[in-house]
């Protein structure tokens, strides 16, 4: 009972015990908000890789697989599979609406031409449209000044389309961040420049290079698509380049569509090559999505063999005159392999976060123990004394050791709850530096300062060195946080185009909070059971003597 | 005496002519102080009775006080405790937890300098050593708790290892299972002293020795003041508060170091008339002092020089 009363009463009376639960608060909160953002950020880059592509995909060159709907037929009819589209990739000159100059502003863009119907069940395109009113119940969620309030509902089913449904032109969808009249605001919502640059009030005019068969570049073509509506991903490269475009439209304009075939060798009396069949149309690319509850890696597997077995249908098939790809020459990769690029090292600097973060926990131990000494050896007498009334060494070490393991646990919890609200408000925190600091905020921070100035002074003469320090201390940090806050006209420390993504991931880690909550407690008691092993050697009779 | 003192664990001397409370034959102390050796005590012999009040009178430096922590089984002489008895027994033949009893039970010590703990109040500080003492007791239950805690660790290691153990090394499977049992373990023994705290903190017993200290409190005049912290007393409460502390376990005898060796004239007497109050109750003291005026309380006085008990006179 003495050791939890006089633990408890060592940890109440003094400063220290609150610093020391401070400083572990602060290095546990440290390490959870940077692996926490890291994890996030993986997480996110995972996350969105499957929603723009699905999980696995079949590519390959420009000449493209022909025959693509049976492909396709096959992979649908696989367990493994939910779902299957065909696009063609390829890159573009867009012609913006505004101006750069005495020109219209371009851009060069990673153009996808979908099937709308199918593309939206491998991928989360649905729900990447930024332009829709908001659903019902759900107005609350934005801002009073958002834009989306105000469009039209057929806006949706238009980019869900692909297509003008004013007058049925195909359209285009691009990303957000196509347009560079587009801004960011801090709620999270995005707005032009001016509404007069709004996307979907203009047409653009997408440029493209068609490959001939010989593998030659043809007459570019330049196509004007009305803007049906512009998604956003959420990943700040993919809403800066990519555009999407009906799959007929891009493949006649690549000239990967349906048309006859001729045999060059075989002349007809005009002088013509012969008509001996059809030219099937092409993708260059199939995404595939898995069923519920099947891994991307099971689903690669299955689709490899439907492809082989695709591969066997048709070159036995006398009636398909043009045979697709052989498989060496055909990719079958899941999401994680296509990315393996940009989410290994990502990974592999987590990691290397965790291992340099861990020193936090030696700064805990040597915190602890360092504290602990001086507290063993304030606390010399007490020992002696506990001692004298016949306390056990093991009774001396516990009391110690119960005091190091309050410290970690109380610091550690403080330190999660700190880490939970920075990271779920980091946002918001991001957003509130890249702003002005508010004038009631350095007005109120050099009123404290002189307020703290009057203090430190009035203790100054009344001969109390140690307040009127303290008070000048705090008076001086006041004073350089107002100066700060005042100087301060926002700072944009994540900026989209350098970190990838669009916000801050924040989510805790946690796995990362559980271990560091475990770390962080057992550093405090072994840097407590150094100075509570010192107690317990102490000699009573010397620790009397002192006086 | 209460009936708890009197059957503690050390054991009692047999016999009709029963053995000295206290018993100290050729006491030898040396002190080392860097490389030069001090002897302090060179054969110091003394014989304390029970219900007697001794006093130990002798110049500073003239081992007094290591004879009383010697006898408090504070510290141990040169040959280990082997010549200092209780009741017959050698200290030296004490268990670590038998010598810690017998300064919680046994004997009750009182210093010159009060020696309180300046974050406990006046009633924490008097029931300090029934609060030790509690802690003093064979904890099987608790142990048995560990022990459960460390099966149940072990158990768990074992089972998960099963399913790992197609993969992990025999030797891991036994370092995990060590290491849960460990966990375990410390997770029971932490969980068992806190509630044992609790139930310490709670139980009846801890109601009765606090009714016994406030009583005890009140009777040194200091009902008043128990919810005070020592700086707030002046020097003659604070040693009663000391003394409060000494008694509150019911010592056979009770060691006083210089009790009134800080204190002025009058304040020195009220203690010592307290100390004289206890002593006509039966309980025997021993004092070390360099007073002969408070010498003169005790019903024995015995001179120490040179490291030796000299003059013994009555």
């Amino acid at each position: 009972m003495y050791h939890a009363l006089l633990s408890n009463r060592y940890l109440t009376t003094r400063v220290i015990p609150f610093i020391a639960v401070g400083a572990v608060a602060l290095c546990v909160a440290l390490v959870v908000i940077v692996v926490s953002v890291m994890s996030g950020f993986l997480d996110m880059l995972k996350r969105s890789g499957r929603t723009l592509m699905g999980d696995v995909v079949i590519s390959t060159s420009y000449a493209g697989i022909p025959h693509y709907g049976r492909l396709i037929d096959r992979i649908v009819a696989l367990p493994e599979a939910a779902a299957a589209t065909p696009l063609v990739e390829t890159l573009g000159l867009l012609r913006l609406p505004f101006p750069h100059g005495d020109r219209k502003d371009l851009a060069t863009v990673q153009v996808w031409a979908v099937d709308p119907a199918t593309f939206a069940s491998v991928t989360g395109f649905d729900e990447t449209l930024w332009w829709h009113p908001p659903e019902p119940g759900k107005e609350s969620k934005l801002s009073e000044h958002d834009l989306r309030r105000q469009v039209p509902a057929q806006l949706r089913e238009d980019g869900l389309a692909l297509r003008d449904s004013r007058d049925g032109r195909p359209g285009i969808v691009p990303g957000i961040h196509v347009s560079r009249e587009n801004r960011r605001l801090a709620d999270g919502s995005y707005a032009p420049s001016s509404l007069e640059w709004w996307m979907p009030l203009h047409a653009v005019s997408l440029t493209l290079v068609p490959i001939t068969g010989a593998g030659k570049l043809a007459e570019p073509k330049e196509v004007v698509f009305p803007v049906v509506n512009e998604f956003q991903s959420g990943v700040y490269q993919i809403d800066r380049q990519r555009v999407l475009i009906p799959l007929e439209e891009g493949q006649k304009i690549l000239r990967l569509g349906e048309a006859t075939l001729t045999d060059p060798g075989d002349l007809d009396d005009e002088g013509r090559p012969r008509v001996i069949g059809v030219d099937p149309a092409k993708v260059s690319r199939v995404l595939v999505r898995a069923a519920d509850g099947v891994s991307p890696q099971a689903l690669r597997e299955a689709v490899d063999r439907a492809y082989l077995d695709f591969l066997e249908e048709l070159w036995l098939d006398d009636g398909a005159l043009v045979k697709p790809p052989p498989r060496a020459a055909v990719l079958v990769l899941t999401w994680e392999q296509l990315l393996r690029d940009l989410i290994g090292p990502v990974e592999k600097e987590r990691e290397m976060m965790r291992i340099l973060f861990s020193i936090v926990y030696f700064v805990c131990a040597g915190l602890i123990l360092s504290i602990f000494w001086a507290i063993v050896q304030e606390k010399t007498r007490d020992i002696g004394i506990l001692r004298s009334v016949g306390a056990p060494r093991a009774g001396i070490i516990w009391m110690f050791l119960r005091y190091g393991l309050v410290i970690g646990v109380v610091g550690s919890l403080v330190g999660l709850v700190l880490a939970e609200a920075v990271v779920r408000n980091i946002n918001a925190i991001h957003d509130a530096i890249g702003r002005d600091a508010p004038r009631w905020a350095w007005i109120t921070s050099f009123a404290a300062a002189a307020a703290a100035v009057v203090a430190g002074s009035w203790y100054a003469w009344r001969g109390r060195v140690l307040p009127a320090l303290l008070w000048a201390i705090a008076s001086f940090a006041l004073a350089v946080i107002g100066t700060g806050l005042l100087l301060h006209h926002g700072t944009l420390i994540w900026d989209p185009s350098v970190y990838y993504f669009s916000r801050i991931p924040n989510e805790v880690d946690r796995i990362t909070a559980a271990i560091t909550l475990v770390g962080a407690v057992v550093f405090s008691v072994i840097g407590a059971s150094i100075p509570a092993a010192k107690a317990a050697d102490t000699d009573p009779v010397r620790a009397l003597r002192y006086e | 005496m209460s009936e708890r003192a009197r059957s503690a664990s050390i054991p009692q001397g047999a016999g009709a002519d029963p053995q000295p409370l206290l018993e100290a034959t050729e006491v030898c102390k040396t002190y080392r102080l860097g490389r030069v050796e001090v002897p302090v005590l060179q054969g110091a012999t003394l014989r304390v009775e029970p219900g007697e009040w001794v006093a130990i009178v002798g110049a500073s430096g003239s081992g007094k006080s290591t004879l009383l922590h010697l006898l408090g089984a504070l510290d141990r002489d040169d040959h280990g405790g082997t010549r200092i008895l209780h009741r017959g027994r050698s200290l030296a033949s004490m268990s670590n937890l038998e010598r810690n009893r017998f300064r919680n039970g046994i004997v009750g010590f009182v210093f010159q300098f009060y020696h309180l703990l300046p974050e406990l109040n006046v009633l924490e500080n008097a029931m300090l050593s029934p609060m030790v003492g509690w802690s003093l007791r064979p904890g099987l239950f608790w142990a048995g708790v560990g022990g459960a805690g460390a099966a149940l660790g072990a158990a768990s290691a074992v089972a998960t290892s099963g399913s790992w153990g197609a993969t992990l090394a025999p030797a891991a499977v036994v370092a995990a299972t060590a290491l849960a049992a460990g966990a375990g373990a410390s997770i029971a023994g932490v969980a068992a002293a806190e509630v044992s705290a609790w139930r310490a903190r709670w139980s009846r017993e801890s109601a009765q020795t606090r009714e016994r200290a406030t009583a005890l409190l009140h009777r040194f005049g200091l009902g008043h003041r128990l919810k005070h912290r020592p700086r707030e007393l002046s020097g003659g409460e604070r040693q009663r508060v000391a003394i409060a502390r000494a008694l509150l376990n019911e010592p056979q005898v009770l060691l006083a170091d210089e009790p009134t060796g800080n204190l002025d004239e009058r304040t020195g007497g009220e203690i010592l008339d307290l100390i004289a109050a206890e002593h006509q109750r039966g309980m025997a003291v021993v004092m070390v002092t360099h007073d002969a005026a408070v010498a003169r309380r005790a019903t024995r006085r015995l001179t120490l020089r040179d490291g030796r008990v000299l003059c013994p006179e009555t």
